[in-house]
């Protein structure tokens, strides 16, 4: 099939829409059909769709573990937990009521706690998905939601995290061990068989090739940042977990590595522009479109974020404990920060790494609003930076929330001071 | 203040005495230069057996209370922490003489928060982060939790120099095993309905089993049991109401509620499912076999705290321990923020309501800001109590 015709099928009143304003703003550029094909085919990724296969019967769970998406699919199994956030964010007044009062969660909790926990009560007497997946070195307040999901009706299994603040490079077969054993725990209680290594190494090299595209999107993006904004890069990269995919997965697949084809190609034709200030994005995602209009605007770009970072899966091993390392390396490097049980204290490495590979003239710290694993870290970071000489802002904000002018202001002035 | 309930009767107040040696034996850590190495530990879940086969001087680190220290460690944390860990933050930034004394930390990865405080102490002093799994019935768990075991052992021996032999870690299992014991008596003499100790003095008490070296602690502990337990126990009066504290860590310092409970409200706390009352020593340490696997296993065998799964396991666990004491009613108090008792409230309280024990959900920090309200809802629910237990005693005297 070649890459245009499976493009063709992407639905065209879909990619008519402006559903991300990044994309359609920049009136000076081309619009990227290729990324407008991508939202498109996210779109179709929701809770209503999972939802559906759920009812017909399909096999779908809540929770993810950060890095083991290619187990999942291998295992026939899809995550609900990405089209749950999204709806948490849409339906979030409402959740987190329900959250507060019923599930007793309290008020001081963050929002996407609260707001996932109150979706699972409201959903409660029509629940068709009633199994988690949790890993346990996530942050610790989704960890405890999960503690209390059975009260939901939903059976919880526990991925059993390291923590590798004293990692000992002598000890790594017992880590990998360890996660291995924890896989096929996993394998058992979604299948009842253990995990066939030879689907598990087709996803995963799959995924490498996906990855493999992606960073050299990363690396043509220098050639116009504008091009593709920052929140573009978050759906692309989430795109490589599942490419989107529902009931439909393999077309999906195949979809998405053309899209990726497609905008490598279209960077060919992309006139070049230097004239920015890079900045580094560090942190979550709280209103990630509208802070990059507003340092687009002031003259900025953002060219790099920690949480999105290519990783390889190693092929020259066993695939079960090519996922086991995989785990280990991502909490080495602080990668994905909470959702991987990393060690944060390494994540300023990986900054720093980034900001001499990109040339970052200033950091923009984001982060969620009681937050506890995001404010202990920005702390630790600003101290780190400024011993660095390194300008930054912290940029809080709560997961639905809009920016108030006055914080549009502060990050323009941000920006333009490095000018 | 809470009312001490002087236990001793006439002469001296036992727990006063206890009180002074906990004191100077802290002293002692602090100033002592002979060269023996210092280490703090977070937590219960890290092997006290081993430290002191070690030949380490160890000590808890659970001070808190103090909203001075608890704002220097909001400096790291910002505000969205539990007050213990930013308490305990605070008490390394601030240079509290314990804190700045000690040459390693030690913590299990009990809750997130105590993992990412650990981070930011190994700026301070080196820390040793234990994995600690939650499924302890998974063999695999327990194997890992061994290998933790292992490797700690290792890592205090690179720390001091001595070799730790399997006799040594075995005699300090026999010697815990003892300390624990008495504990738990003492603690059960609160079963009377006249309990000889208040709620706040047991928890003072306790606090020697993390500060004072074994092998002195423990006929201290004989001591006091005897007297405890030879204290006239008919009641005269009213019977007090018998109150349950479960939840969050109550730090060394840290007496608002009971304060509240005991000292403004007249009840008594007689039985606590959180990890500084009598929780950590109601199990005891295999005494055979290969000790440090007796270690590994014992330690994740205790009375659970919220971390372990399923959750279940902890309430009914609390539970349990309602019902032995024979409470009147349970006070659920977590530290605001914290994940593991704050999040899991609803687990806690609807186990509590199931075995019709009724209980109060209090959240709280290290501030007197909230004490009106939070007395005017413990009154609230004590007038219910006694109300209840008015006609409870008249149903049961008219059985
Ligand atoms: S990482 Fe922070 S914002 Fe996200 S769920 Fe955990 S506590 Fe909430
Ligand atoms: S269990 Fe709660 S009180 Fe204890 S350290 Fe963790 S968050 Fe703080």
């Amino acid at each position: 099939m070649s890459n245009t015709s499976v493009l063709d099928n992407v639905d065209d009143s879909l990619q008519e829409e402006s559903w991300s304003p990044q994309a359609v703003e920049r009136d000076a550029l081309p619009k990227s059909p290729g990324l407008l094909s991508l939202y498109a085919i996210a779109k179709t990724f929701s809770l209503d769709a999972v939802d559906r296969i759920a009812k017909d019967g399909g096999n779908v769970v809540w929770g993810f573990v950060m890095g083991w998406s290619p187990l999942f699919r291998s295992l026939g199994y899809i995550s609900g937990e990405g089209g749950l956030i999204m709806d948490s964010i849409r339906l979030s007044a409402e959740a987190v009521s329900a959250a507060e009062s019923h599930c007793r969660v309290p008020v001081e909790i963050c929002t996407p706690v609260k707001a996932r926990c109150g979706i699972h009560h409201l959903r409660r007497p029509h629940n068709t998905i009633k199994k988690h997946v949790q890993f346990a070195g996530d942050c610790g307040m989704s960890d405890m939601m999960a503690g209390i999901l059975p009260l939901e009706g939903i059976e919880v299994h526990t991925v059993e995290p390291l923590s590798l603040l004293n990692y000992d490079p002598a000890r790594r077969p017992q880590y990998v061990q360890f996660y291995v054993n924890e896989i096929q725990r996993l394998a058992h209680w979604l299948t009842g068989k253990p995990v066939d290594e030879a689907v598990l190494a087709q996803e995963l090299h799959d995924r490498n090739l996906v990855t493999r595209k992606i960073e050299t999107i990363l690396k043509l993006r220098e050639k116009n940042p504008y091009y593709l904004t920052l929140g573009d890069v978050f759906v692309l990269a989430g795109g490589s977990n599942d490419y989107f995919a529902t009931d439909n997965y393999e077309e999906n697949k195949a979809k998405y590595n053309a899209i990726l084809d497609q905008i490598i190609a279209e960077f060919d034709s992309v006139p070049e522009n230097h004239d920015y200030i890079p900045l580094l994005k560090v942190g979550g995602c709280p209103f990630c479109g509208e802070l990059c209009k507003v340092v687009d605007d002031a003259g900025g770009a953002i060219v790099g974020n920690n949480m999105v970072e290519p990783a390889y899966y190693r092929e020259d091993v066993n695939p079960v404990e090519s996922l086991a390392h995989f785990m280990i390396d991502q909490q080495l490097s602080g990668r994905g920060e909470d959702k991987s049980g990393g060690v944060f204290t390494n994540v300023v490495h990986h900054i720093e790494h980034q900001i001499e590979a990109t040339g970052a003239k200033g950091v923009i710290v984001t982060g969620v609003i009681n937050c506890p694993y995001t404010s202990i870290a920005q702390q630790y970071w600003q101290d780190y930076f400024k011993k660095k000489g390194v300008p930054f802002i912290v940029m809080l904000a709560d997961t639905n929330a809009v920016p108030t002018e006055e914080v549009k202001m502060r990050l323009k002035a941000f920006v333009e001071m490095l000018v | 203040m809470t009312q001490p309930s002087n236990p001793g009767g006439k002469g001296e107040d036992p727990l006063a005495a206890l009180q002074a040696v906990i004191a100077r034996e802290k002293q002692a850590f602090i100033d002592a230069k002979d060269g023996r190495k210092k280490i703090g530990y977070l937590c219960n879940y890290a092997p006290q057996e081993l430290f002191n086969a070690a030949g380490v001087r160890h000590v808890r680190l659970f001070k808190g209370g103090d909203t001075d220290v608890v704002s220097i460690g909001e400096r790291f944390t910002q505000s969205v922490f539990c007050d213990f860990t930013k308490a305990c933050l605070g008490s390394f930034s601030g240079n509290d003489p314990l804190y700045k004394a000690l040459d390693r930390v030690y913590a299990a990865h009990s809750c997130n928060t105590i993992k990412r405080v650990s981070e930011i102490i190994n700026q301070f002093v080196p820390v040793k982060l234990l994995s600690l799994p939650k499924l302890r019935a998974l063999q695999s768990s327990r194997d890992f939790f061994h290998e933790e075991f292992i490797d700690l052992r290792k890592d205090l021996e690179k720390l001091t120099g001595n070799k730790i032999t399997d006799e040594a870690i075995q005699e300090n299992i026999v010697l815990y095993n003892k300390l624990r014991h008495i504990l738990k008596k003492i603690s059960e003499l609160r079963k009377r309905a006249n309990p000889p100790i208040t709620g706040a003095e047991y928890l003072d008490l306790v606090t020697g089993f993390y500060y004072i070296d074994p092998k002195l602690a423990l006929p201290l502990y004989e001591d006091l049991y005897a007297k405890l337990a030879a204290k006239e126990s008919a009641l005269t009066g009213e019977r007090p109401l018998r109150l349950m504290m479960a939840g969050s860590v109550v730090a060394d310092g840290d007496r608002r509620m009971l304060d509240i409970l005991e000292g403004e409200l007249g009840s008594r706390v007689v039985v606590e499912a959180h990890c500084t009352g009598v929780r950590p020593f109601l199990h005891s340490l295999r005494e055979n076999g290969d000790p440090l696997r007796a270690l590994s296993d014992g330690y994740l065998d205790q009375a659970p705290c919220a971390k372990m799964r399923p959750l279940s396991d902890s309430s009914e666990s609390a539970g349990r321990l309602a019902q032995e004491y024979s409470v009147d009613g349970i006070i659920y108090v977590y530290l605001k923020f914290c994940i593991c008792y704050g999040v899991g409230t609803k687990e806690f309280m609807t186990h509590f309501q199931k075995i019709g024990i009724p209980a109060l959900e209090v959240s709280s920090d290290y501030s007197e800001s909230d004490h009106g309200q939070i007395k005017t809802r413990v009154e609230a629910f004590i007038e219910m109590l006694n109300e209840r237990k008015d006609n409870l005693d008249e149903q049961y005297i008219g059985a």
